[in-house]
């Protein structure tokens, strides 16, 4: 995974964020909640799902994402937001 | 937090929604429901199991959806402790009449963050099931106004059978069912209606519970445990307390809710509150009991009364009103001649005054009852019939006993 393509973009860190605190969500949820383009949310979540820190399980026209939380990775990121966020207010 | 009034201490207390942290009445019967899906669990048979909760049509307040949320929250207090990961759902049927939104409220219960808008119900379904797969979460779901989801057109059979039989249709990743029933319904005809429309439901009930409405024993368990955690201390008395409870008791002739019993008390405290009073009086509690419960004042029946029978209700209202609660038969009695004098009537001696006391007691207009330990001798007390408040009784008697008076010859 390439830490400067994960973070150098606001949108995909908008949305690991939200998938971070929420655990899952689906796209409209997330769509909303970014401000962004549909468009725009499926290319990150793409991104994110390539980099393998997002799963998505599909239900017919329903479609889940949630963070992959047994990967390492995704909960260093979490802390690492976390601590960010506590300190930034 | 509310500001404190000097008679509530916390007003939620006596909400509808309010669910005591302790179930003093109906305790056996919550517990029993718990040990059963607890049972199904550690067997790890997988988690499906019917149950019904069921009380006669028209009863409210008997404690239903109390015993229903309280098993919900037990199991997931005990399943907890036991490392199970459980959650129930409780959904009232009337508010979510079709299946799409019951699994809406499901899922928004359950916590998923998802929108089911535009998704069908068996892939919000499958979601539902992979979820609780996923989280390793066990799923008590309780469906109350049972019978009205049965009723309701918008739900077909197939609808009902997706919903109860997740697992014939969906069948868990590693094969082990999550999802349990708790039906409520309020008309014991429920199991009728399951025969007819979904007959492999109905027979797979496990355990079916019929609720009695509340006796006044009970109410009164109910009512103290509310004032205890509701009021502050010191501003309401056992005797209202009992007054409530006689008065809804389904051994009184009542219907048994608990509901109105609650709702009243605290009406009774509103008043009070709302006069300033820094206790709860029997007239609060008598004025709650008229208004809550559609109170009378029989006025034919009183018309019919031999005016003696009107100044001896008279007299008895005159007592309740200084002094509340019971009266002995003495201070009726006396009370009783003291009136009689000022209309100028000669009073009864005792055997008439008996035979009075006995009739008006027949007629539900007053309470009598033996005096019992604490005083000395025997003698009988007397109250008011409870529905009945007495300042109006005290102005309708006033009226009939001047009308009577007036239409007398003037000697």
């Amino acid at each position: 995974m390439e830490l400067e393509r994960l973070l150098s973009s606001k949108g995909r860190v908008r949305v690991l964020r939200i998938l971070l605190r929420e655990g899952q969500v689906n796209i409209s949820r997330l769509i909303r909640e970014t401000g962004l383009h549909h468009r725009l949310v499926v290319k990150h979540l793409e991104e994110l799902k390539r980099m393998g820190l997002v799963e998505e399980r599909r239900y017919g026209r329903l479609r889940i994402y949630e963070a992959n939380l047994q990967d390492p990775r995704v909960s260093a990121l979490r802390e690492l937001l976390k601590t960010l966020e506590s300190i930034l207010g | 937090m509310e500001v404190s009034s000097g008679i509530f201490k916390d007003r939620f207390v006596f909400d509808e929604g309010y669910k005591p942290r302790r179930l003093l009445v109906r305790d056996r019967e919550a517990s029993l429901l718990t040990s059963r899906y607890l049972a199904k669990l550690d067997a790890m048979a997988g988690f499906t199991d019917v149950s019904l909760i069921y009380g006669s049509i028209g009863r409210v307040g008997i404690g239903k959806t109390t015993v229903a949320t309280y098993v919900g929250r037990s199991l997931e207090e005990v399943g907890g402790r036991r490392g199970f990961n459980f959650k129930h759902v409780y959904i009232n049927t009337f508010g979510a009449p079709s299946l799409h939104q019951i699994l809406s409220v499901m899922v928004d219960q359950l916590g998923m963050n998802i929108s089911v808008r535009g998704s069908s119900a068996l892939e919000v379904l499958k979601a539902i099931v992979d979820h609780a797969y996923l989280k390793d979460m066990f799923i008590l779901l309780i469906l109350d106004e049972f019978q009205s989801l049965l009723l309701s057109p918008r739900v077909s059979e197939d609808d009902l059978y997706l919903l109860m039989r997740v697992y014939e249709e969906i069948p868990s990743r590693d094969g082990v069912n999550r999802i349990s029933y708790l039906l409520v319904a309020s008309d014991f005809r429920v199991t009728a209606y399951m025969r007819e429309r979904i007959p492999q439901v109905e027979s797979q009930i496990g355990f079916r519970m019929h609720l009695k409405p509340y006796t006044s024993e009970e109410l009164k368990v109910i009512l103290t445990q509310r004032a205890e955690e509701g009021l502050v201390e010191g501003v309401w008395d056992d005797y209202y307390i009992e007054l409530i409870s006689e008065y809804f008791g389904e051994d009184k002739g009542s219907d048994g809710s608990a509901r109105k019993a609650i709702l009243t008390l605290r009406m009774a405290a509103e008043l009070a509150e709302a006069e300033g009073s820094s206790v709860i009086r029997e007239d609060h509690v008598r004025r709650a009991l008229s208004e809550s419960a559609l109170s009378y004042i029989p006025l034919d029946e009183l018309r019919a009364l031999s005016t003696h029978e009107l100044l001896l209700m008279l007299a008895l209202t005159n007592v309740v009103m200084e002094k509340g609660g019971w009266a002995t038969t003495g201070e009726l009695m006396d009370r009783y001649e003291e009136i009689a004098r000022y209309y100028g009537e000669q009073p009864r001696g005792h055997t008439q005054f008996h035979t009075y006391i006995k009739n008006l007691a027949t007629m539900g207009l007053m309470d009598v009852r033996s005096s019992g330990k604490g005083v000395r001798g025997r003698t009988s007390i007397i109250r008011l019939a409870p529905e009945i408040p007495a300042d109006r009784m005290r102005e309708v008697l006033e009226s009939i006993i001047m009308d009577r008076i007036k239409q007398r010859p003037v000697e």
